[in-house]
């Protein structure tokens, strides 16, 4: 499991708890549907043609603002998220974890003009992060996302550093290189702060919704991020609380 | 109506360093976050005062609370932690603690941090042992040259 991840930098892991993640589903689709005024049909055609209620891009862009702050609000992601893919996320973060404190929600309808562009997290976010991106419907081709793995991502960067002015070597790099990830619902990509990443204009027929949230271990190395403005504390070890309660009371007292 | 207190602060034109972001939050941004959380607390402003980056919270703001001591205030509003930072960037867990003795409600706008009680000043006291540890290892020597050797 974490050879892949190793190696790639990313992987695409199953949920061990689909169930929950189908609860999820629901429950995002719901939300929607209430701020639409829509009746419920079947949750994945739902959530696939969202965008036939929306005339412009504007008024995308509006509803996936109320999308997020509504289902920040009521849905702890962080916490469950993680223990929908613990057997994988656990070996990787660790149990002292930190978790990003909302989630960033994306919708591409089919068309929409504005695609994530090309970045990549780290840094200025710490190396020691994962993304967890979780598609709340079917992802492939142009409605997915792609990325650069571990090698090419490195060679990008060192292309850059050197070349700080040939974009069009950059972006023959990427062409060459870059992987459109399937990725269906049940699963999520799970990938390195360290990769260069984005998407394209969805050519498919079907909406992508989709989050992204971010775990590190409580005790890696701090990015630029502030930890306080960014991440919660999602859990500690026993042991993790039994050392920070001796330093509490060594601080205070 | 219940009294408090507005911390505001002051930031160096270098000093906030949020990727992506190249201008700090001003005064009047500040003070349009915080009238937002006293709508919210159904509370009055009594006081507002201003920290300053090049000096340790320590000295910028205990003589300015102190002046406060007397007055009945149910709590601060900071619209930063960066206000409680140390001039190692470390956050002065100890200052706060002072206040927290005194002050029956903390809160922090940019971090969406708030408490009340003993237990919500636990969590937010242990999250900022774990994070300082971090600060002062990542900028220790010793840290550095360990991670070079690996």
């Amino acid at each position: 499991m974490t050879e892949l991840f190793h190696s790639n930098g990313f992987e695409v892991v199953l949920a061990d708890d689909l169930k929950d993640l189908s609860t999820m589903q629901e429950q995002v689709r719901d939300i929607a549907h209430q701020l639409l005024g829509k009746p419920n049909t079947q949750v994945e055609h739902d959530l696939n043609y969202l965008h036939e209620s929306f005339a412009s891009a504007k008024e995308v862009d509006d509803f996936r603002l109320k999308l997020t702050t509504e289902i920040a609000e009521s849905i702890n992601f962080g916490q469950r998220i993680y223990k929908i893919f613990n057997s994988y996320l656990e070996p990787l973060v660790g149990v002292d974890v930190l978790a990003q404190k909302t989630p960033n929600l994306v919708f591409q309808p089919p068309e929409y003009p504005v695609p994530t562009e090309l970045h990549r997290d780290a840094p200025a976010n710490s190396p020691y992060e994962i993304i967890v991106w979780l598609p709340f419907v079917d992802c492939f081709r142009t409605k997915s996302m792609y990325l650069l793995n571990r090698k090419f991502s490195r060679i990008a960067a060192e292309h850059i550093r050197d070349n700080p002015k040939d974009r069009p070597g950059f972006d023959n790099i990427l062409l060459d290189h870059a992987e459109l990830m399937d990725v269906p619902f049940g699963s999520a990509l799970v990938f390195w702060s360290g990769l260069f990443h984005g998407s394209i204009v969805n050519k498919e027929k079907e909406s992508r919704l989709s989050l992204n949230t971010r775990y590190k271990n409580l005790f890696t190395p701090l990015g630029l991020k502030d930890p306080f403005r960014y991440f919660d504390v999602l859990k500690t070890s026993s042991l993790t609380k039994l050392g920070i309660d001796f330093e509490l009371k060594e601080q205070l007292d | 109506m219940s009294n408090f207190l507005a911390v505001l602060h002051t930031y160096s034109e270098t000093q906030f360093s949020e990727p992506g972001v190249f201008k700090s939050p001003n005064i009047d941004l500040q003070r349009k976050a915080i009238d937002s959380r006293l709508i919210s607390l159904r509370g009055k402003l009594c006081g507002e005062i201003f920290s300053e980056f090049t000096t340790e919270p320590g000295y910028s703001l205990t003589t300015l609370i102190t002046k406060s001591y007397n007055l009945d205030i149910s709590g601060i509003i900071f619209f930063t932690i960066d206000s409680l930072r140390k001039l190692d960037s470390q956050i002065d867990l100890h200052f706060l603690n002072i206040l927290w003795q005194k002050y029956p409600s903390i809160s922090f706008l940019v971090e969406s941090i708030y408490f009340s009680n003993t237990i919500e000043f636990s969590l937010v006291a242990e999250k900022i042992v774990a994070i300082n540890s971090c600060i002062k290892r990542d900028r220790s020597n010793d840290w550095l040259d360990f991670v070079k050797k690996i």
